[in-house]
């Protein structure tokens, strides 16, 4: 027996207890789960999950999990699978990632990604239908979030920018409203960013240390969120199918520079001359920091005992792609002087094309006893680029990319009285190489010229789980 | 097996809560790494940054790096030779014009200009300047203008690069009414291209503006003129796409050019060329591929200032890109450097 069906096992078991036995109780942990959702709805993030995964197991199955969806990772990969357990499941881990992208054959210093991960999945009962409700999380372990607005000229590795160095929370809910059917939902919190820095007071063109300016920053942090949905069909323990969407978001960074005052020549400290009584400078930025597309996913499994295999196709809507650049907005009043400001350049649609992801994983038990079971597992993934080719004024760079990935599972069964049932340990490592792409610009005067991307990652992810 | 109560259920929450808390509260940070933002890729166009007085210690002439007594120095080229730069120059004193080497193990403190060709033939009238020089192997070419009345183009040839055996007519001789001057010379396969100053004055009475043209040759000494590869205000455009005036729209002159090949593996024609028929000249960018069609740089010139400044020369030295050019310091004519590290 693999480990998934004692897991299984110890699902139902606990799915009669909760049901029959006492219903109060799971009621009140499901009613206390969801206060706690709204509790947290304003403080969340978003996600690098795209990039890399969440969790351990579906990390180590290529991301093919869609059609599993058994752990906290449910609430990113498909919310409907949250209701397929009977335990209260709590997991913590640790996800790393370090990825070496180059321009030209040189590292760029793209920024490391890592964090915890874990969360909680409760099950539970409300108008006699069956649920689980869970809080899933990655928190960065050395930033809040990064924001970063460049123009479009500027090369990046436009895909790991500002998109893997953000906080991810999901707060999921799903229901079996008829049996080996489940139905779930969840939302991601983010927040859109805003700020203004107001400068007032008068400018000598004299003596430019003679200046009293006064300036306040008003930054705004909105709450906004996108949803995700699932659905999964699991008629038996040996194969499922899953259906997963989620929803297209994008962050904004709005920042203004206003500018108000007077401008004066101080010849004579005691008569100066107003030269402008109004002068007025307005640069405003608007740039999209982060942007996620509207995916759907179809996966399934198939478990033929001594080989789990499971598969996901998905579809990646990139051409809602907004420009991720500064949109500049420059505005200057100088009265009776004749002096204007250089516009910036026009941003250009950066043109994404929609992506289909295949990913494929399996899974050997490699020993069961009757307190240890060991369970290997491998997969890959191949995720085109989305990015055209970057032969104009833009340079968002980024590649195709191949994902290998390899993992075990540990579950230490009836180990202690304090932990009767499996204590979880996964561990997965994931690999993805970037293929050597060469960008070649119309321009023979461009000012980045031609170039060549290529790059790796290396991805570690550790999660402990237990189920109570 | 037991259920979970509803108490321990608010305590695994509280306790997920807190850990969330304490990261968030205590991990505010601004991160590791830059971003991405490292050796970022770059055509080479710019910056160029003029070496000032002290940034070298053995060179106290800076901005300039070659200066001469009595003479006006103008149109560098230089080549990497024995492990060093050698540079070659014209010289202009009163009437007359000659040819003189100079070399630095750094790029940047040279020696004494040493004369390298002095004007003897007939048809170089007095005058010779503005050179161009080839390294082959362990041949050096130097191409020359010479004449003042008729300016035609010469050929000389050094082992050592003291002694020159020059061929006794020009190797391009232009027709009457057309002006000639400032050689560059790139080699190719199987050949040489040869761009170098022009004004054409056969179909007008009027000054015309100078172009840069190019002529081809098989061997370097049978040249054909091919075609005017760059002329004055002629696709300039503003980020809009709109065409402008373009910044060196009173001539284009004195090119400098050198066949480069991309990071991604494709052949470059890097041409530095100076706005002609301006007191303040500057030096600008125009790139291209096949060396026919060039495109300006959108934000020409790269290197000016309150001097002028022309007749700029690229090498690659040391891991950066060097630029010498001429350029007036203190009412002195000399050659200064700046310096590129990207």
């Amino acid at each position: 027996m693999g480990r998934k069906d004692s897991r299984s096992e110890a699902a139902s078991s606990h799915r009669h207890r909760c049901r029959r036995g006492r219903p109060g109780g799971c009621t009140l942990a499901g009613l206390a789960t969801l206060a706690w959702l709204v509790l947290l709805a304003g403080a969340g993030q978003a996600n690098p999950l795209d990039a890399f995964g969440l969790g351990a197991r579906a990390i180590g199955l290529g991301g093919a999990f869609t059609g599993l969806a058994d752990d906290f990772s449910a609430s990113y990969y498909n919310p409907a699978g949250l209701a397929q357990g009977d335990e209260l499941r709590l997991e913590l881990g640790y996800l790393y990632s370090n990825p070496q992208l180059r321009f030209n054959g040189r590292d760029a210093n793209v920024d490391l990604v890592k964090g915890f991960q874990g969360g909680v999945i409760l099950p539970g009962e409300v108008l006699g239908l069956h649920f689980g409700a869970s809080i899933g999380l990655f928190i960065l372990d050395d930033r809040i979030t990064r924001v970063r607005s460049l123009p479009q000229r500027q090369p990046r590795f436009v895909l790991f920018d500002n998109r893997t160095q953000r906080i991810f929370v999901n707060a999921s809910l799903a229901i079996e409203p008829i049996e080996h059917l489940f139905v779930g939902g969840g939302l991601t919190f983010l927040a859109n960013t805003g700020g203004q820095l107001d400068i007032t007071g008068y400018a000598n063109l004299i003596n430019g240390l003679d200046s009293p300016l006064q300036a306040s920053v008003e930054v705004d942090i909105q709450s906004t969120r996108y949803p995700s949905f699932g659905l999964l069909f699991r008629p038996s323990d040996r194969w499922s199918v899953g259906l997963a969407y989620r929803d297209e978001f994008y962050l904004a960074l709005d920042l203004g520079t206003l500018v108000r005052g007077q401008i004066m020549l101080d010849v004579n400290p005691d008569r100066p001359i107003v030269l402008i009584e109004e002068a007025f400078f307005l640069m405003r930025s608007i740039n999209a920091t982060l942007y996620s597309p509207r995916q759907i996913v179809l996966g399934g499994s198939y478990d033929f005992g001594w080989l789990l295999v499971a598969a996901d196709l998905g579809l990646y809507l990139w051409s809602g792609f907004p420009p991720p650049a500064s949109q500049l907005t420059l505005d200057l009043d100088l009265g009776t002087l004749d002096f204007a400001v250089a516009q910036p350049d026009a941003i250009v649609d950066p043109g994404f094309s929609d992506l289909l992801i295949p990913r494929v994983g399996v899974e050997v038990p490699v020993h069961q006893g009757d307190h240890l079971g060991l369970v290997g597992r491998a997969g890959y993934f191949f995720e085109a680029s989305p990015a055209p080719e970057q032969s104009g004024s833009t340079n968002y760079a980024d590649s195709d990319k191949h994902g290998l990935s390899m993992g075990v599972g540990l579950s230490l069964e009836r180990v202690t009285e304090v932990f009767p049932k499996p204590i979880l340990l996964d561990l997965s490592f994931l690999y993805i190489r970037m293929v050597e792409r060469r960008m070649l610009k119309e321009d023979p005067a461009d000012l980045v010229g031609d170039y060549r991307i290529d790059g790796d990652f290396f991805n570690f992810s550790l999660l402990l789980g237990v189920l109570l | 097996m037991r259920s979970p109560s509803a108490g321990l259920v608010l305590l695994s929450l509280v306790c997920l809560a807190g850990w969330t808390s304490f990261l968030s509260a205590g991990c505010g940070t601004l991160g590791e790494g830059d971003g991405g933002g490292s050796n970022l890729p770059s055509r080479g166009i710019i910056p160029f940054s003029p070496l000032s007085p002290g940034d070298h210690p053995q060179v106290d002439s800076l901005p300039l790096v070659v200066t001469h007594e009595t003479a006006r120095l103008d149109e560098p080229c230089a080549v990497l030779r024995d492990d060093g730069v050698w540079m070659v120059l014209e010289a202009c004193e009163a009437e007359r014009c000659s040819i003189l080497g100079v070399v630095s193990q750094d790029g940047i403190a040279f020696g004494s200009p040493q004369p390298v060709l002095e004007p003897e033939l007939d048809w170089e009238e007095g005058w010779v300047g503005a050179p161009a020089v080839v390294q082959e192997d362990h041949l050096l070419l130097l191409w020359y203008v010479g004449g003042v009345e008729h300016p035609a183009i010469g050929l000389a040839t050094s082992e050592d690069g003291v002694q020159f055996a020059r061929e006794p007519e020009p190797v391009l001789a232009p027709p009457s009414g057309v002006w000639v001057g400032s050689p560059s010379v790139v080699r190719l396969e199987g050949g040489y291209a040869l761009f170098y100053t022009m004004v054409d004055e056969r179909a007008s009475d009027q000054p015309q503006a100078a172009v840069i043209a190019r002529a081809d040759s098989p061997d370097g000494r049978s040249w054909v003129f091919s075609e005017t590869v760059l002329q004055a205000q002629e696709g300039c455009t503003d980020p809009e796409g709109n065409l402008v005036e373009c910044w060196d729209g009173a001539g284009v002159a004195s090119p400098g050019a050198r066949l480069t090949t991309s990071s991604a593996g494709r052949r470059q024609f890097d041409l530095w060329y100076t706005s002609d028929g301006r007191a303040d000249a500057d030096i600008g960018f125009a790139g291209s591929y096949d060396g026919r069609e060039f495109s300006r740089y959108r934000l020409n010139p790269v290197v000016g200032g309150d001097e002028p400044q022309r007749a700029a020369c690229v090498l690659s030295f040391g891991g950066s890109s060097l630029m010498y050019y001429a350029t007036q310091s203190d009412r002195v004519w000399g050659i200064a450097v700046a310096r590129s590290d990207l």
